[in-house]
């Protein structure tokens, strides 16, 4: 009985430095802060008013392939447009993202317009533009290589992954529930002055894929 | 009273008609003698085995104040034979080849079935039927006719309902010195227009059969 005892002490000891050890490595993070944002952080990366930017885009929705040149313009302050047209040049949606809620189909082609569909693709294009924000408070902190804005939603957590050696945006993660699992994952890469050359957007829980290769500005 | 109502309205149709027209095709004037239009575009439709031709592309989208400019080069062979090409500025390359589809980009192929996909069905028949000359014998759409001194100009709305979810019309603009297409505008319910030019444009040269081989 005493052996099973110390057997079981050893275990649990081992599991417990294990599961210590697990947490610490993942939260080397220093001098976490909450507060609220500041007018130049977690700014859009298309926010600009001398023109569009057109992406080669790809999209890998169950098994399914569309592909096509993805327009983002800025028109207003907090306003984007979003034109999605096929290399052959017809046009699949337009839409159109505002402060706020702000949320309108200007054009959709009739096999994509459904309510699904365009739910899904009007929250990914909001976490891409970074408009709207889900709160306007942080938690701000760093890691060896990033300092990172953590933004509690309702149901979510949006977090923003800066690089500390450029300054530049790397990644953008949206998770949710206790263990804080990985919904929507965005990769920045190969920035071409202010703007990233290749973007890819990839969701955990569904199968849905995008990818985004910067061909002008 | 009721006569000169109707009148009215016919007039006002047509007088409205006329201005749109004109309007929509500023230095353009109606073909009256369409016919010997079609019998010399068929007849040269006939003797075309071939055409292959460079072109630009430029699209224009009402959000945008600049135009997205691609370009490629456009291979047909007698019977069903297509291959559509972007080179600048990205890789994009379809074959159409009897009822075959076949999409090729930077990172990805594809295969289809022209049967299974409605959609490539129609954009094949109407670019092989446009080449061909037979498109202005189609029922698909109603069909107008224009003049300048250098082109016929043939305007194609299309009655079909699937096609008139994405297009408003085609204008077809066919040289008056060799009956080949030189530029064509597709314009879409929104009012945003694709404008595709056709340059170097090389009528019965020979081509491989492998440009359309699908693998």
């Amino acid at each position: 009985m005493p052996k099973f005892r110390m057997r079981s002490f050893i275990l649990s000891s081992i599991l417990i430095v294990l599961l210590f050890s697990c947490k610490g490595s993942k939260t080397a993070v220093t001098g976490e802060e909450r507060r609220p944002l500041k007018s130049d952080e977690l700014i859009s990366l298309f926010k600009s008013d001398s023109g569009a930017f057109v992406y080669k885009t790809a999209v890998d929705v169950y098994g399914h392939y569309l592909s096509g040149l993805l327009i983002i313009k800025n028109t207003e302050p907090d306003k984007y447009r979003l034109v999605f047209t096929t290399e052959v040049g017809v046009k699949l949606f337009d839409f159109e993202l505002g402060p706020s809620d702000f949320f309108k189909v200007h054009y959709c082609i009739d096999q994509m317009n459904k309510k699904v569909v365009i739910n899904l693709l009007r929250d990914d294009f909001r976490l891409l533009l970074m408009n709207p924000l889900i709160a306007s408070e942080a938690v701000v902190s760093k890691d060896s290589t990033h300092v990172i804005y953590r933004l509690r939603g309702k149901k979510e957590e949006n977090a923003y992954f800066y690089k500390l050696d450029d300054g530049k945006l790397s990644k953008i993660m949206t998770t949710y529930g206790k263990k804080s699992k990985t919904k929507v994952e965005i990769l920045f890469t190969d920035y071409s002055g202010e703007v990233p050359s290749n973007i890819l957007l990839d969701h955990q829980n569904i199968k849905l894929t995008i990818k985004m290769s910067l061909l002008k500005r | 009273m009721l006569l000169i109502k109707k009148f009215g309205f016919i007039l006002s149709l047509i007088f409205g008609l006329t201005t749109i027209a004109f309007s929509q095709h500023p230095g353009f004037g109606p073909l009256t003698d369409s016919v010997s239009f079609k019998n010399n575009l068929s007849k040269t439709a006939k003797e075309t085995k071939t055409i292959q031709s460079d072109f630009v592309q430029e699209k224009n989208l009402s959000v945008l104040a600049e135009k997205i400019i691609t370009k490629g080069s456009f291979m047909f062979k007698k019977d069903n034979m297509l291959r559509w090409q972007y080179t600048d500025p990205f890789q994009y390359l379809i074959i159409m080849n009897k009822n075959k589809v076949y999409i090729k980009d930077d990172s990805r192929e594809n295969k289809y079935d022209m049967q299974s996909n409605k959609m490539f069905q129609e954009i094949n028949n109407m670019i092989v039927n446009s080449v061909q000359g037979n498109v202005l014998n189609s029922k698909d759409y109603k069909i107008k006719y224009y003049q300048n001194e250098k082109y016929y100009l043939v305007d194609l709305t299309p009655l079909n309902k699937n096609m008139k979810g994405f297009l408003k019309s085609i204008s077809l603009y066919f040289d008056k010195k060799d009956f080949t297409v030189s530029k064509l505008t597709m314009t879409e319910p929104s009012g945003d227009y694709t404008n595709i030019a056709f340059t170097n444009k090389k009528v019965n040269a020979e081509i491989p059969d492998e440009k359309f081989h699908i693998k």
